[in-house]
């Protein structure tokens, strides 16, 4: 079904790009009043106590992925744990300052598995879709603080990895 | 190994539209999934 659509209209990202969205910290898309490099600079020490802390005991959380959903713009596989990414996404966004301007941590455990170049007729999109059936367990024992310096994260350097290696 | 030089699973990773080629200088915190899940993926992917 993916021959269907053009190299110029769908876009996969490579496994290594594959990752569920722990929360923001500086969003690539948000206005900020104050400049990136500053604001980072102030956030970076306690953003790093932050994830030290939420990880202090071990992470092994464990998602079971069953659901493929599609949108116009792009398509995702959804997750569901015992809860324990709510918890820990609360409890990181309290332990520092995170600015106003920063999308808040999302309330679903997803992982983008294609993207449209533009968006396209919803019933394009679930040719793609329709009859895969998704299910696979991943677990999560690590996060990752990353720069980010490709949308979509293409491109990103990785700051540290929590709990520290 | 380069990102350039890591092999491909499937032909429509290789071009990727010009308006995701955006610079983007944001700080996240992600979990990466596991290679047994990057297997399925490629799975899925060779499937479709």
């Amino acid at each position: 079904m993916l021959k269907n659509f053009s190299k110029e209209s769908l876009w996969l990202p490579k496994n290594e790009q594959l990752h569920i969205t722990f929360a923001h910290v500086i969003s690539p898309d948000s206005k900020y009043k104050i400049d990136r490099t500053k604001l980072w600079k102030d956030l970076h020490p306690e953003v790093k106590r932050a994830l030290e802390e939420i990880t202090k005991k071990p992470l092994n959380i464990e998602v079971q992925f069953n659901e493929l959903l599609s949108f116009q713009a792009s398509i995702i596989v959804k997750g569901y744990d015992n809860g324990s990414y709510d918890k820990l996404r609360n409890k990181f966004i309290k332990l520092f300052n995170l600015p106003d301007e920063s999308r808040r941590p999302p309330n679903i455990i997803h992982a983008t598995v294609a993207r449209f170049r533009n968006e396209l007729p919803f019933d394009n999109v679930k040719t793609v879709t329709d009859g895969i059936g998704v299910s696979f367990t991943d677990s999560t024992q690590k996060l990752q603080l990353i720069h980010e310096e490709k949308i979509f994260v293409q491109s990103h350097s990785v700051i540290s990895s929590f709990p520290r290696e | 190994m380069a990102e350039s030089n890591k092999p491909i699973d499937h032909p429509l990773e290789y071009t990727i539209p010009s308006e995701f080629e955006s610079k983007s200088d944001g700080f996240i915190v992600i979990a990466p999934l596991s290679e047994a899940s990057k297997q399925k993926y490629t799975g899925y992917k060779r499937s479709c």
